[in-house]
């Protein structure tokens, strides 16, 4: 009953993930009538085996087909398969009601009591603790950028080692930046304040830009040190004095964004920063335009940690949005696969009921007693999962965790020797960690879990090497049967997940695109550039998480192509349409439209044609790619004869990203056909 | 002066690893709520009137 009571605690905990206080202290308290009434259905039906084990199936495939209504239908899902879960391990007796019902209310109402009241999270604290973690990130971005330009001249190996640091750090920062943005959209929702009304006074607006510039400033650099590792000369063969004073300067911004540096500090490297690259910065003479370059990038991420600690960011003025189109959301963009067609929730929930049944039946095989442990290795394997890739990426890694749990957990176990007092530090140690580590991996959650068994085994005098490798036995058979199910019972193919997010991605962008032209022109967007923007780096990060399990050649394609590399296109492509669309909430002119019109036409064109190229068609489905080159040098001419010195700069700088995505987009797509590279091979698709 | 650095240097790894320190935050409210769920239970099990203890019988703990 205690156990009960903690587990509850702690699913309560684990499985609510709404984003605001409110919300999250409405679902725990829900959470209390699922778990109830099946505390209440399962100790009546213990006693008829054969029935409460359909129950317990139907329950599972319920608590998977929930998950579709959102974070809300998962947690009340899991608050419906735990109970139940425990009521047949225990083989409750109906005289015990009473207690379950109690262990209930104490589990959730623990959760409440924390959770939503004595530790409630504090909004601003936890935008103030993102925006901390955001100059981390930047730290350890400069830090990458720090060893690509130390490493050694000629030493490949360690260059294209840097450069892979490099990118996952700027995928890093990334992410985090999505978490700040969310977390400013939902201060701004609790207060009623919609995102298009937002104005110059809005503080959350300012600081929304400030890092959106910051995260911009910190790609550039990125994306320019790649640029100039790009270079035949290699870093390694740069002039001293250039890689001293480039190194100078993002060693400036390393110590400005290390967490806890003094903030008169801050400000006094960041100038120096600025006064390393300065010399650079202001050559004429174009001999050096790479390392050139990167010196620009530097002293714009120093202006951007300025800004962000407490300057002013460009903030635009209020824009009115145009009226969607009636029939819009209400596109078929189902396959014609019959799989395709059943919504994942239900298709996982029949997968889940067909792969618990047969770990019910194989599980109680290998032990009567423990073929629980078959079971919940089968459910967790699909929580968060879309294709089958990834169900058997994650029953590995539960196998792999247990396997070293149970060795840590008999290490531990030994050591204790059975004495109280140690056993139940290290079981509160052991529980931290499993909760800390579950979200990073499924198998550091198996992992300590298993010390925690070993350790709990040991307290009560079970502890035996037989039942942890059983353990081992029952996960492995869970996991498999799992992965079977995903394999042959309505299967989702890595492939097919990865192209639905990649179709989604293509689509994002061209919203994104079509927004900040209409916008830059004068013309009402359909949606705010910059939060559409954001859109379309949410599904770029679903499109990444789909590529982990494919790190294969693409099929049917010739040329350089990989998954890994359609990414990395797709990357600069999403980074190249931010900076556009930020630099639309201070362009507006109208008299540009006729020569931007066609260049971002065409530019949208080829990559909805790259988004077809990558699809199961190939090049046979997919329209012609044509670069946009000239259509874009018109827009430039156009911009380059604007009078006004100050417009005529931004509307420069806003052909730039243009540019730089028609010559990913057709770079990519000539290698996808087997054409000759391109003149100009581009800094992200590097390979 | 090294020792501060490095201090530092893992204060920046801590903080970008765990952005916002959710879960940290969430690991250790989770680990409360546990051990306040089962104190309480204790307590209530163990008031006078309550059946007997079988939650304690190694029975359950399989």
């Amino acid at each position: 009953m205690v156990v009960f009571a903690a587990v509850l605690a702690m699913i309560s905990n684990l499985s609510v993930n709404e984003p605001d206080n409110r919300r999250r202290r409405v679902t725990t308290a829900l959470m209390v009538l699922p778990a109830a009434a099946s505390t209440v259905v399962g100790t009546l039906l213990a006693e008829h085996r054969l029935v409460s084990d359909v129950l317990f199936v139907l329950v599972m495939m319920t608590a998977v087909w929930i998950r579709r209504y959102g974070p809300r239908g998962t947690a009340l899902g899991m608050a419906m398969f735990i109970p139940y879960f425990f009521t047949q391990f225990l083989q409750a007796r109906p005289a015990q009601l009473p207690a379950l019902l109690a262990a209930v209310g104490v589990g959730i109402g623990s959760t409440l009591l924390l959770r939503g009241g004595v530790f409630a999270e504090k909004p601003e604290k936890v935008l103030d603790d993102l925006l901390r973690a955001v100059r981390a990130h930047v730290h350890a971005l400069a830090l990458a950028v720090i060893d690509v330009l130390e490493a050694p001249a000629g030493d490949e190996k360690a260059i294209d080692a840097a450069l892979r640091d490099l990118h996952r750090r700027r995928t890093r920062l990334n992410d985090t930046m999505l978490l700040v943005v969310d977390r400013i959209e939902q201060l701004r929702d609790e207060r009623g304040e919609p995102d298009e009304e937002a104005g110059e006074d809005d503080p959350r607006r300012a600081l929304s830009l400030a890092v959106a510039d910051l995260e911009l400033a910190a790609e550039r650099l990125a994306v320019s040190t790649r640029r100039l590792a790009d270079d035949p000369a290699r870093p390694g063969a740069l002039e001293p004095e250039v890689r001293e004073a480039l190194l100078g300067g993002v060693r400036g911004i390393a110590s400005a964004t290390a967490t806890g540096a003094p903030e008169p500090l801050r400000a006094a490297v960041l100038d120096a920063a600025r006064r390393s690259v300065e010399e650079l910065a202001a050559e004429h003479s174009g001999a050096r335009p790479r390392e050139q370059r990167v010196a620009f990038a530097i002293v714009r991420l120093a202006d951007a940690l300025t800004s962000g600690e407490g300057g002013e960011p460009a903030v635009p003025a209020p824009v009115t949005l145009a009226e969607p189109p009636e029939d819009e959301g209400e596109e078929d963009d189902e396959s014609g696969r019959p799989v395709d067609r059943i919504a994942l929730s239900t298709r996982q929930a029949i997968q889940v009921g067909v792969a618990t049944s047969l770990a019910i039946v194989v599980g109680e095989l290998i032990s009567p007693a423990r073929w629980y442990w078959a079971v919940i290795a089968t459910f967790v394997v699909f929580a968060g999962t879309v294709s089958r890739g990834e169900v058997l990426a994650r029953g590995w890694q539960r196998l792999v965790g247990t396997v070293g749990g149970v060795v840590a957990g008999m290490l531990l176990a030994v050591l204790v020797g059975g004495r109280p007092v140690p056993t139940l530090i290290l079981l509160a140690a052991c529980v931290f960690l499993a909760l800390y580590l579950f979200r990073i991996s499924v198998g550091l959650l198996a992992f300590w879990i298993t010390a925690v068994l070993a350790l709990l085994y040991g307290l009560i005098g079970q502890f035996s090497v037989e039942t942890l490798v059983l353990r081992v036995i029952e996960t492995a058979v869970g996991g498999a049967l799992g992965a079977l199910a995903a394999l042959v019972v309505l299967p989702k193919h890595t492939r097919a997940a990865f192209q639905e997010a990649l179709d989604d991605t293509v689509l994002a962008l061209d919203e994104t695109l079509g927004a900040t032209v209409d916008r830059m022109t004068g013309r009402p967007p359909t949606g705010l550039p910059v939060v559409l923007a954001r859109t379309a780096d949410e599904k770029l990060g679903t499109l990444r998480q789909r590529a982990e399990p494919l790190d294969n050649p693409l099929p049917r394609r010739h040329g350089r192509g990989s998954y890994q590399r359609a990414l990395r296109v797709l990357t600069a492509v999403d980074h190249y349409a931010r900076a556009l669309a930020r630099l639309s909430d201070r362009i507006v002119v109208p008299g540009w439209a006729p020569t931007l019109d066609p260049a971002v036409a065409r530019v949208r064109a080829n990559v909805a044609g790259l988004g077809e190229l990558l699809g199961p068609g190939g090049a046979a489905g997919s329209q012609e790619i044509v670069s946009a080159e000239e259509l874009v040098d018109a827009a430039e001419a156009w911009a380059a004869r604007c009078d006004d010195p100050g417009l005529r700069r931004d509307l420069l700088s806003a052909v730039l990203p243009l540019r730089r995505i028609d010559q990913v987009v057709v770079g990519f797509a000539g290698d996808l056909a087997g054409g000759p590279a391109p003149a100009q091979e581009p800094a992200e698709s590097r390979g | 002066m090294r020792g501060r650095a490095w201090i530092g240097e893992l204060r920046t790894w801590v903080t970008g690893v765990d952005p916002g320190l959710g879960r940290l935050r969430l690991a250790g409210v989770a680990t409360a709520a546990m051990v306040l769920a089962a104190v309480a239970m204790s307590a209530v099990r163990a008031a006078p009137g309550s059946p007997s203890p079988w939650w304690c019988s190694p029975r359950c703990w399989r």
